[in-house]
């Protein structure tokens, strides 16, 4: 659709994909995540999350919304980062 | 009649659960699905969505064959994208003597059935994976055919969307509490709501199974193994096969670390995998930087990988595998548990091997 609102920029979702996870009976931001992916990109859901809360909360009014599971790293992060934070703890000791 | 009569209700909405009622619901059209969250809110959706047999033995074996037999047909029946491929090849290094013995073991199960796996030399396991350095003695491959990845989400999708059609129905944040008896039969499932009836229960609630179990007297021999992946951002790397580390072959595995790599079709690589003793959500911090270390001392060009998500799921395991079928001396229970890392490998077979034993058709 031409004039779509996108609501996750990392995926690409738009709010139509978003109302019809909803209007396919989707209560929680995590479950419209794994049906549409939005928040599974680059931010994780930094930006989306909130409108998606919005999107189930005027089509749901009075639900109340599942807590979102966050994941770290709060931004992406290099994977030789996580070798290099443990150094010196107990990541070392118990290889 | 009572709305809340059915004739079969599935208590979990993960990948078995699905299962199960989509191949109940060709039989009957009165299937009820309840969740205490929603589908895909526990294990099905924290894990790899691999699809495999070679490692496997005996009865798994077959069963995992037969399942990733009927997952062809699936997208087509369930006319939904699962995000499937399973053209991709599944690939086991060792680094140890001991471990090439696993190998052969492993091997040999799948050529007594005439599955295409072959033993390997460590060259060729770096042919097979340009990117693995250090020494490898020896490998295992399996070609496609029937194993790679499945999008575990479009999956659950599609049993639920054809479940539907038929006539069953799900429900969303209803969690069964108790499974109702009388006189030795289940008549029902009492939630945090009312109560559901039917003459015929299946439980399909992973490692909390013995939360419904226990009460009443049964013991399901689960142990939750809890497993940490880390993901990358799409990734410019092409992996040519799903990469394990032998040590997954080996009896002892908890409580450590093994490098398994896969690639989605999007190109995200999944980085895994531990299994620890905990039934915590939360990330390890240890564990991660476990994960991290193993996975760049085998495959150092990750290094530069960004790592966008960590996530942990807990594994239903259990010793003798998994429990498919009838709960004895309670008629009208039955249960799928203790799938441990295969459940979504072996979802298909799960759903159609119960729903034949308590529709006796199909």
């Amino acid at each position: 659709m031409a004039d779509d609102n996108i609501i996750c920029r990392c995926e690409e979702v738009t709010e139509t994909e978003i109302l019809q996870a909803i209007k396919d009976g989707a209560v929680a931001f995590d479950e419209i995540k794994r049906l549409t992916r939005a928040g599974m990109g680059h931010c994780q859901g930094s930006t989306c999350s909130i409108l998606v809360d919005n999107l189930l909360r005027s089509a749901n009014p009075g639900i109340t919304l599942h807590k979102h599971t966050p994941r770290p790293p709060l931004q992406p992060v290099k994977l030789e980062a996580f070798v290099k934070s443990a150094s010196g703890s107990q990541g070392e000791a118990n290889e | 009649m009572n709305k809340h009569q059915y004739d079969y209700i599935v208590v979990g909405a993960g990948i078995i659960g699905c299962a199960v009622a989509y191949y109940l619901s060709k039989q009957s059209s009165k299937v009820l699905l309840i969740d205490k969250l929603f589908p895909a809110a526990g294990a099905s959706g924290a894990c790899n969505g691999g699809l495999s047999y070679l490692g496997k033995k005996g009865e798994l074996l077959d069963q995992a064959v037969e399942s990733l037999l009927l997952y062809k047909e699936l997208e087509k029946e369930l006319e939904t994208d699962l995000g499937k491929d399973q053209k991709g090849q599944i690939l086991f290094f060792s680094d140890t003597p001991e471990q090439g013995q696993l190998l052969e073991e492993i091997v040999n199960e799948c050529k007594s059935r005439t599955l295409d796996a072959k033993l390997i030399s460590g060259t060729k396991v770096m042919e097979s994976f340009p990117y693995l350095t250090g020494s490898i003695s020896a490998g295992a491959i399996a070609g496609g055919g029937l194993q790679g990845v499945v999008n575990p989400f479009k999956a659950i999708c599609g049993f639920l969307k054809k479940t539907k059609q038929n006539g069953g129905m799900l429900i969303r944040n209803e969690e069964a509490k108790e499974i109702l008896l009388q006189g030795g039969m289940v008549y029902g499932v009492r939630t945090n709501n009312g109560e559901f009836r039917a003459p015929a229960v299946v439980v399909c609630t992973g490692y909390e199974i013995d939360r419904l179990l226990k009460p009443l007297g049964l013991a399901s021999e689960i142990i939750a193994t809890k497993g940490t992946v880390l993901v990358t951002g799409k990734s410019k790397m092409k992996l040519k096969a799903n990469l394990l580390y032998a040590g997954f072959l080996e009896n002892n595995c908890h409580s450590k670390v093994n490098l398994a790599l896969e690639q989605t079709l999007d190109g995200n690589i999944l980085i895994g995998s531990s299994a620890e003793n905990s039934l915590g959500k939360e990330i390890d911090n240890q564990i991660t930087s476990q994960i991290a270390k193993t996975a760049l001392k085998s495959v150092p060009k990750l290094k530069n990988e960004h790592i966008i998500r960590i996530f942990s799921g807990i594994r239903p395991t259990r010793k003798g595998g998994p429990f498919i079928g009838k709960i004895p001396g309670i008629n009208g229970l039955a249960a799928a548990f203790g799938h441990g890392g295969m459940g979504i490998s072996l979802a298909p077979y799960t759903g159609k091997y119960l729903a034949q034993l308590l529709t006796g058709r199909g």
